[in-house]
This record gives C-alpha cells, structure tokens and sequence, in this order.
C-alpha cells in the first residue's frame, strides 16, 4: 500500500502525462481493465479549465487564432506554467512572452505584444482601486515648481508598445464587423496607455512622445524631466496637452514636490 | 485521541445562513440582482474569483452583500493533499472573511495543489487512518487560522484507490467528530458518486450524520460512460438538478430539517429567471420542510 505523499505524487505526474496509463492502485475496473476514462475525466478538467481561464483573460488572441489554434497553444502553456496558486483571475502572467517563442504562431509576429495588452487590460481591471486625481490639484503649486513635481500613477496603470499596430488590431476586434476594421491598419507600430479609473478599463493610443513622456512620469522622473526625454523624441511635443491628457485619462493618483535628494 | 469537539446543540452553531434557497453568484446575474432584488435566501460565491486587489468584482460583491447573505464557498485550499494547505492562500481567505463577514466557510473534501503547482480542479484521495489523520490535522489548522468554523464538501469522485479502507460517509463523520467542522452535502455530489462507484445513493444519505449537516448543495451533472461501457456521471454544473437528485435532496431534508440549500450552476450560466426558478423549487421544498416542523412543535 503506498504512502499518500507517494501516491499523490504519482497521481499528479499521471494528471500532467495523458500518454500514461494512471497509478497501478487507481481504480482497477474488472481483471486487468483500467481506469483510463475515468482518469481522463480529471485529465480534462484541468486541461479544459485552464484552457478556459486563459481564453477568458485573452479573448482577443482566441478570437483572432480560432478556439482549436488557442485550445493548443493554451494546452502548451499549461504544461509549461502550471498555475502557481489557486487565484485563476492572474493566472497567464506569462503568457506574451510564451507565445512570442511558440513556433506554430511565428507566422503572427504581433501575437505576443497583442496578449501583452490583454494582459495589461486584465491587470487593471483587478487592480487597486483609486481616485483619479484631477488636473485642478495643480493649482496648489507654483508655476516654479511645475518641472520638479513628481506624480505617482495610478495602480491600474500600464504603458505598451509594440513594432505592430497592435491597439488598432485590439480595436476592431471589439467591432460587430472585425474584417472591415482589419482593412484599414496602420503602417507603423503603436503605443497604448491602459488604466481602470473607475470601473471600465480604457485602452488610449499614444503617439512616441506621448508615450516616452507618460513612461517617464511612471518611473518616477519629474516633470520637467518628462517633458524633456518626450521633446527628445519628438520636438513637436506638446506640452500642455499630454499634462492635460495624463490628468484626463485618469492615470495620475497623486503629485508631490521633488524634496531634492536624487 | 479524538480531540472533543465543541457540543453542537443546535445547527446555528455550524453556520449563520438562513435556512432558505441560495444561488452560486455570477457576473453575468450582478445587473439582475441589483435591479431586480429578488426574494432569495443568500449567494455563494468561489472566493478564489474575489481574490484581485480590486475592480469590478469588489464592486458587485459589496452592492450584493450589502443586501444579502453570503457564503464563501473556496475551491482552492487542497485540504485533502499530504501538504499542510498553504499558508499564503489562508491568509487570501482571511482577508476576504475580515472584509465581507461572510455567513459561512465551506470547501471540499478534495486535493488541488501539489509541488508541480495548481491544478483548478478538485482531485481525489483515498479514505484511511492515514488520510483521515491529515486531513484532520489541516482542518484544524484552517479553523485556527481563519478563526471559525468551515463546513467540509463530500466531493464527486470518478476513480476509487485500493489505499482506500474507510467508507465515505463514515470517514466524514469521523472528520466531523475530531475536528468541530460542519458538514456541507452536495446531494448531486452523491448520486454522481454512488453511480459513478455502483453505491446505493439513498442508503448514503440514511446513513449521513444529518446533525452535522450545515448546508445542501444541488447541481446538474453530464452523462458519460467508462471503459466498461458502466454510466459515469461528470459533476459539470452546467444544467437543471435532475428528477432523481430533487428525490434524494427531499429524503435529506426529512431527515435533517430545513437546512440552507444552494442551487450550483457555473457553466452554461443560464438568464437570471431561469436560474431563480430553480431555487424557488427548492424554497417550496424547504417551506414545506418549515411547516412541518412546526406542526410538530405546535
């Protein structure tokens, strides 16, 4: 008779091998007749649950690939990265970086940085819940001192790029008439901001400046710091409209003055 | 040496759900509820779905449990696994309980989490002194941990172990004796197992330690057959509790009195009025239930 840590061991080495028969002691039918379809039904709820975990986070990767190209795909990375805890809603975590080496998409360059932003949209919808902080808050500082404030962002922040136009291929696959809207896709590649500031998650394209400017503020640099690494890139940066534009979007949580230090 | 658990004199001890029909809350229903507002006893809820930091979930959840009973019904704690349950996951749980107050705790007489990681389904073990010693030890520790009482889930099962040297429902109420916990009876639960192992489901409920009993779960089930061509029944929630489960389910409650009961319908998630329907069916039977334990008392 075998230990339940042994056994258990087994059972789970069985549950992640569907080419093997199951435990010697598990459910032996008639003489030498074994359980396999019995077994299997476990095999398949933990395949098919995952698999429906991942379609339900990444519902724009299995509406674009097919249910039978997600289901395999899904199935590969279940085998790679069993979830690590029992909390389904972030189950997936690296899953953009899977696809991008998954050879049987390679065909699909923009796949990983698409299931980046759905990530991204899924991090913010159960992320912490904030106030946004309104472009008003501002008034409380002197002009001087604009360059040196600080933000800190909002918890449901992310900022994506891609080489692709990936917020635009995301778009028309919320459309009633996806293939019209995949007719007409930008050339070039494309930067979104996402955040939850109340309960709908928001996807905002953003052009290079807007984007370098909006990464900028994120890792903590100033202002005026900002604004400088965003001119860089691009010299028609507008200024007052992306500080209004950050502010309007709802990703900015808080402002304090840089108290000097780094 | 058996621990003594507390006396349990009468069943409010084991949970504080009303005695009336519950259904398992999902998204697709939050709208309907808040709208509607319907006459309905309590919700269950998987807490592993409220585990985010925030978002809609919370939401919801706050609007509903303002206005309802709730129950926290978790999938994830692998009670039944050699490994003591995981601490990081109880500490999940216990922030839960800390924010929403819920009426009642219950999980499963079930493993998910091994060294390879987590499985997202409620896998089985086998029934002896051995695993009886465990999985008393990690009730123990969950109630302490989480600082009340839980109700403990007999599972549906597809395969037996030759390990196996206790019968289910004796190695629940052993479970119920040593550690204090309640029992929760999923009466669909057993007739997919007792089918599914060729048992008899009404002998298992005669012989179901009644004053134990804190909650009743109901379900629908898929037909399937095994490598014999012998009926095997897939626990999937996905359909209306069939004729032969409402049977057991009365035979239950004559024997234990009206005891909280839930409606489970996680997948093919019906329109909000269907799923009601299905609760009120089990309300009448519950009502009747009242009535004539009154009659008695009167």
């Amino acid at each position: 008779m075998t230990a339940w840590p042994d056994l258990q061991a087994a059972v789970a080495g069985a549950l992640r091998q569907p080419e093997e028969a199951p435990p010697a002691s598990v459910s032996k039918l008639r003489g030498d007749v074994t359980a396999n379809k019995r077994f299997n039904v476990y095999r398949n709820n933990v395949a098919l649950s995952l698999i429906n975990v991942l379609g339900d986070t990444y519902p724009t990767i299995k509406d674009l690939t097919g249910d039978q190209f997600f289901s395999t795909m899904a199935r590969h990375y279940m085998n790679e990265h069993l979830p690590e805890n029992p909390v389904m809603l972030l189950y997936g975590a690296e899953f953009a970086g899977f696809v991008k080496t998954y050879q049987p998409a390679a065909s699909l360059p923009y796949l990983s940085d698409l299931a980046a932003l759905e990530w991204a949209r899924n991090t913010a919808y159960h992320g912490a819940d904030a106030e946004p902080l309104a472009i008003t808050a501002l008034a409380d500082y002197q002009e001087k001192d604009i360059p040196n404030l600080r933000f800190a962002m909002h918890p449901t922040l992310s900022l994506i790029s891609s080489n692709w136009p990936v917020v635009s291929i995301w778009h028309a696959h919320q459309q009633d008439d996806t293939e019209a809207a995949l007719q007409s896709l930008p050339e070039e590649g494309e930067a979104a901001l996402i955040t939850r500031p109340h309960l709908d998650v928001l996807v905002h394209p953003l052009n290079g400046g807007s984007f370098v400017f909006a990464c900028a503020l994120s890792e903590g640099a100033a202002f005026g710091a900002a604004v400088e690494a965003a001119v860089k890139l691009d010299p028609d940066f507008d200024i007052p409209a992306n500080l209004a534009g950050i502010f309007n979007v709802g990703a900015v949580k808080a402002v304090s003055l840089e108290t000097g230090g780094t | 040496m058996a621990i003594p658990h507390p006396t349990v004199t009468d069943d409010q001890a084991l949970n504080r759900l009303p005695k009336r029909a519950g259904v398992g809350l999902k998204s697709q229903h939050y709208n309907d509820i808040l709208i509607e507002q319907p006459d309905i006893g309590w919700f269950e809820i998987h807490p592993e779905n409220y585990m985010g930091a925030g978002g809609p979930p919370h939401h919801y959840l706050s609007k509903i449990r303002a206005q309802y009973p709730i129950s926290l019904h978790g999938v994830g704690l692998s009670i039944g696994g050699a490994e003591r349950p995981s601490s990081s996951h109880m500490q999940r749980l216990k922030t839960l309980i800390d924010r929403y107050q819920p009426e009642s705790f219950s999980e499963h007489l079930a493993w998910s989490s091994h060294e390879a990681g987590y499985f997202n389904d409620l896998l089985p073990l086998p029934l002896n002194e051995e695993t009886l010693k465990t999985v008393t030890d990690h009730i123990n520790e969950v109630q302490e941990t989480l600082g009340q009482r839980m109700l403990l889930e007999n599972p549906s099962t597809y395969v037996t172990f030759d390990e196996s040297s206790m019968d289910e429902v004796e190695f629940l109420t052993e479970l119920a004796n040593q550690t204090g916990c309640g029992l929760l009876l999923d009466v669909n639960n057993v007739f997919v197992s007792t089918t599914n192992h060729q048992r008899d489901a009404a002998d298992y409920i005669n012989r179901f330690p009644m004053h134990h009993v804190g909650e009743i779960h109901l379900g629908g089930h898929a037909p399937d057959e095994d490598d014999l061509g012998n009926p095997l029944l897939i626990d999937a929630h996905d359909r209306e509790v069939i004729e032969d489960v409402w049977k057991l389910y009365k035979q239950a409650i004559k024997a234990a009195g009206p005891v909280a009961t839930l409606i489970e319908w996680d997948n093919d998630v019906p329109e909000w009025s269907a799923l009601f329907t299905e609760a009120q069916r089990a309300e009448t039977i519950l009502s009747s239930a009242k009535a004539e334990a009154h009659d008695r008392v009167a």
